[in-house]
């Protein structure tokens, strides 16, 4: 009997290794057909890293409700799982005897865990049906319901199993802590089949248990296997500086590239699935289709056709098979996920931010912008008119360039060329040189450097736009245009410490002119006054009024750059200023639409900045601060739209400050 | 199907404009392929697309221009023709005699262009040059539609839309409305960079100066006067208005 079991158990316990093993394999040859990317590099901090979200649970901890629940289940059914290798191992070879009270106590508990968790995990899918796990219909379902009942199964059959034994035979003893176990014990004392149950429930413990092995091969549900993976190989760069660079073809020998065919061949972004590189298709597999990215994105939030994770979801639909040909693969762009959801994303990082995983969806839809821009050029006419303006007045407002510094006229603001010997050049930035209203900004921060006694120039009509904007929308090559000047000029400077007024140019400057050769300590300017009022360079005084505000995170300045208590520490120095926060405030901040390059698109349908300027309106402020020329934009247009810009104000740190500077 | 179009590199239209020595300055100023050639452009653009054939952008200007009709290359034409004339001062004749001078000695099956530049706004250049190659033309055309040897041109008129049919070769001159260009891609700038552009001389043209020496001379230019500072007049809507009427009699003098 013992043999037989043994034989049957070796071969079902071989097919279900087996089933695992090609299915990480077909797995790895699929990814394999993706771009190479280096993310082997810094072992030790990706170990780390990976230990702390995997064994330690952080990001997904962050939610407690739902987080508590994948405790249960991650902890709950690792643990669980060594009780049932010892139940298994027992029942194959009778002469191990293991009789810890204690042990079986902790199996039990993992046990319940791991059971209550799955059970709180179909309560929230099919009793709650929490919105935005987007419960389907069977067709889809099946798959989740066979691998809920399969573990719930296991772990079942497993007290069954291991009460009815103890009665057969005769080793109650070891579960008289086990509070489920034990409570069975006591239930089949007596029972003449117990024997009988036990062999009944020894395989009904077993063959789910294998089965999920080899579902593995045959589910998309792959999620527990690759989610550690995934989180190991995670982007390791600043937030800021994630979108990867792109040969454009200069940078190589001009001769090399003499092959016209080969020049067709050439993509600058994704055309098809295995344009993107492994780790980008590795991400697929790692979501576990939690939604939080969803609930978190301003555009899905908004009506908008994106969703980050059905964008995730739907690539991994279309990874490619094996032998596939690239060139009958779908295009990404238009073929697999529409033109609206590419364009709707205002790379505000929420999605990142909350998604358990560490996947990278931003990039993913840069990619698609840039084989739309810089491949086949079909992108929303609005875009084009924002580059056209670029390239030629180094503005995406096209403002003529040589009146840049305009603005300054009468407030003695020298120029870096007339002399570069200074502590800081001030970089405006286009918005705060080009757009009315923003031109406060910029004479607010001009009066707050000067009454710091702080040396500094600007570049007047040197400056170009930094390029964020471009870069989000896709066209690398006009960004990395805008880049070289711009670099080139600060080099030629002798440029050190930069600030700006904006958050845009701020990260840009920052995270990404590393990658082009310009390297600068580049500082927003909250956190230099925030630095100023510390150090009583400037002092602030009140007025005798009450002011009654709110803060707007802008995502460039909190998410990317996780800058959210210089702002806040400015406002708490305001005498008579009292902040009430919005619901969703630093990294969970709603952005305000105009981010990736939206501020130069139409928006269809409800608006973001109407959404959260009415979540700002929900706090009942005086005034909503800000600290993005594009935030304080879009919230002074959703006042407008309320028909509140009598009543609330919108306005910049900066003019805060020197409303009440002495 | 060849077609020619002809293409002016301008100032770019937020260009702040100086005088200096009574002349316009040009110094720091962007310049961009004027807006009217570039539907003209991609008008060409569209048919060979659709029937087959090949594009050579034209140009009669200075070293710089080049970089208009490399933009042109890069949106997809085939091959450009700049016919170098320096700094040499040209008026409408000028620049159309050798324009025709220049297409002429190539094939063509259709010449676009922009009815007019954004810069001296003349809008006689490509009639010049019809009447020069004493082909027919169609001006301000919104809607093209080239078949069966012939051109169905719709232009704007007064109050409506005029429909004309003229036998090809012909001149057709671009409207705004025609169509919205293209944004060249990536793939377009690099492949542009290696088309072909030929320089040309009047010499190489077998033209001298006397031939293309201007009839119209410049006198003088000014500047537009400043623009005052508008003024918001406060209160009910009744005294305002009455306020603005007196202002608009006493100060500006126009009731």
């Amino acid at each position: 009997m013992n043999i037989i079991n043994i034989v049957i158990l070796l071969a079902l316990g071989l097919f279900a290794v087996y089933s695992l093993a090609m299915g990480i394999k077909e797995r790895y040859e699929k990814i394999s057909m993706a771009l190479p990317e280096n993310r082997f590099d810094q072992p030790t901090e990706r170990l780390w890293g990976m230990l702390g979200n995997v064994l330690g649970q952080k990001r997904i901890l962050r939610e407690r409700g739902a987080g508590i629940m994948h405790v249960f289940i991650f902890w709950g059914i690792s643990l669980f799982a060594i009780g049932l290798v010892l139940f298994i191992l027992e029942g194959l070879f009778p002469v191990i005897k293991f009789n810890n009270q204690l042990f079986y106590l902790l199996i039990d508990i993992f046990g319940i865990f791991g059971f209550l968790g799955m059970a709180i995990a179909t309560w929230r899918r099919y009793v709650a049906k929490v919105p935005r796990l987007d419960v389907g219909p069977w067709e889809e379902e099946k798959m989740i319901i066979a691998l809920t009942v399969a573990i719930i199964l296991m772990i079942v059959s497993y007290f069954i199993g291991s009460a009815a034994n103890a009665v057969a035979s005769g080793t109650e003893a070891r579960y008289e802590m086990a509070p489920v176990t034990g409570m069975l014990v006591n239930a089949f004392a007596g029972m003449t089949a117990a024997g009988v149950l036990y062999q009944v429930f020894y395989w009904l413990a077993i063959l789910p248990a294998l089965g999920l092995l080899v579902f593995f091969r045959y589910s998309p549900l792959v999620h527990p296997l690759a989610a550690p993976i995934n989180i190991y190989f995670r982007n390791l760069q600043p937030r800021g500086g994630q979108i990867k660079k792109i040969n454009l073809g200069d940078e190589e020998d001009e001769d090399e590239d003499e092959d016209e065919d080969e020049d067709d061949e050439m993509n600058f972004g994704v055309s098809k699935i295995t344009d993107y590189t492994w780790k980008q298709l590795l991400d697929c597999y790692a979501c576990a289709e939690c939604g939080r990215c969803q609930d978190n994105c301003p555009a899905n939030l908004s009506g908008k056709p994106l969703s980050p994770k059905k964008v995730i979801l739907t690539l991994r639909e279309h990874l490619p098979n094996k032998g596939d040909n690239k060139e009958d693969l779908p295009e990404v762009a238009g073929e697999i996920l529409s033109d609206d959801i590419i364009w709707a994303c205002t790379n505000c990082y929420a999605c990142q931010e909350h998604c358990p995983q560490l996947n990278e969806h931003i990039n993913k839809l840069i990619d698609l912008r840039r084989h739309l821009v810089l491949d086949v050029s079909e992108f929303p006419s609005e875009a084009q008119l924002a580059f056209t303006n670029m390239e030629r007045n180094s503005n995406p407002w096209g403002v003529g360039w040589t009146t840049r510094a305009d603005w300054a006229d009468g407030l003695d603001v020298p120029l870096m060329e007339d002399n570069s010997d200074v502590e800081y050049l001030f970089y405006v930035g286009c918005a705060g040189a080009f757009d009315e209203r923003i031109k406060n900004v910029a004479k607010s921060m001009v009066k707050i450097l000067k009454a710091a006694g702080i040396t500094f120039a600007i570049l007047g009509s040197e400056e170009k736009c930094c390029g964020d904007s471009a870069r989000r929308l896709g066209n690398e090559y006009l960004f990395k245009s805008l880049v070289d000047e711009n670099i080139e000029t600060m080099n030629g400077y002798g440029v050190k410490k930069i600030i700006t007024c904006c958050p845009h140019c701020f990260n840009s400057l920052k995270n990404e002119y590393p990658q082009f050769g310009g390297n600068y300590e580049v500082i927003h300017h909250t956190q230099l006054i925030s630095k100023l009022l510390q150090d009583k360079k400037i002092n602030l005084q009140g007025d005798g009024e009450r002011l009654k505000l709110t803060y707007h995170d802008s995502c460039m300045l909190g998410r990317y750059n996780n800058e959210y208590d210089a702002p806040r520490n400015i406002i708490s120095k305001i005498p008579g200023a009292s902040l009430t926060e919005m619901e969703r405030n630093r990294n969970s901040a709603f952005c305000c639409g105009a981010g990736g390059g939206r501020m130069w698109l139409e928006e269809h349908g409800t608006r973001i900045n109407v959404m959260r300027t009415e979540q700002a309106l929900q706090t009942q402020p005086d005034l909503i601060a800000v600290n993005c020329p594009f935030c304080l934009t879009m919230i002074e247009d959703g006042l407008k739209d309320q028909g509140q810009e009598e009543n609330v104000q919108a306005k910049d740190i900066a003019e805060l400050v020197v409303r009440y500077m002495q | 199907m060849k077609i020619l179009v002809c293409l002016k590199q301008t100032f770019d239209t937020e260009a702040k404009i100086t005088l200096s020595n009574g002349k316009i300055d040009r110094k720091g100023v962007s310049m961009i392929v004027n807006p009217y050639d570039e539907y003209a452009v991609e008008e060409a653009l569209k048919i060979v697309e659709k029937d087959g054939g090949q594009v050579t952008v034209v140009s009669v200007g200075d070293q710089q221009a080049q970089d208009a009709l490399r933009q042109a290359l890069a949106m997809g034409a085939n091959d450009a023709v700049l016919v170098d004339v320096g700094d040499k001062e040209l008026d409408e004749y000028s620049t159309a005699t050798i324009l025709a001078k220049a297409i002429s000695g190539m094939e063509y099956d259709l010449v676009l262009g922009g009815f007019r530049a954004i810069d001296d706004g003349s809008a006689q250049v490509s009639g010049r040059v019809a009447e020069i190659l004493n082909i027919p033309v169609v001006n301000v055309v919104t809607k093209l539609e080239v078949a069966d040897g012939k051109a169905t041109a719709t232009r704007e008129i007064e109050g409506g839309n005029e429909v004309l049919e003229v036998s090809l070769p012909a001149i057709i001159t671009a409207q705004k409305g025609l169509n919205e260009p293209r944004y060249p891609s990536m793939k377009g700038i690099m492949k542009a960079k290696k088309k072909p552009l030929a320089k040309k001389t009047l010499a190489d043209l077998g033209l001298d100066d006397s031939q293309v020496a201007p009839k119209v001379k410049a006198i003088s230019f000014s500047l537009p006067e400043a623009r005052q500072a508008g003024k918001i007049i406060p209160g009910e809507a009744a005294e305002a208005a009455a306020e603005l009427a007196k202002l608009l009699r006493e100060e500006a003098k126009v009731i």
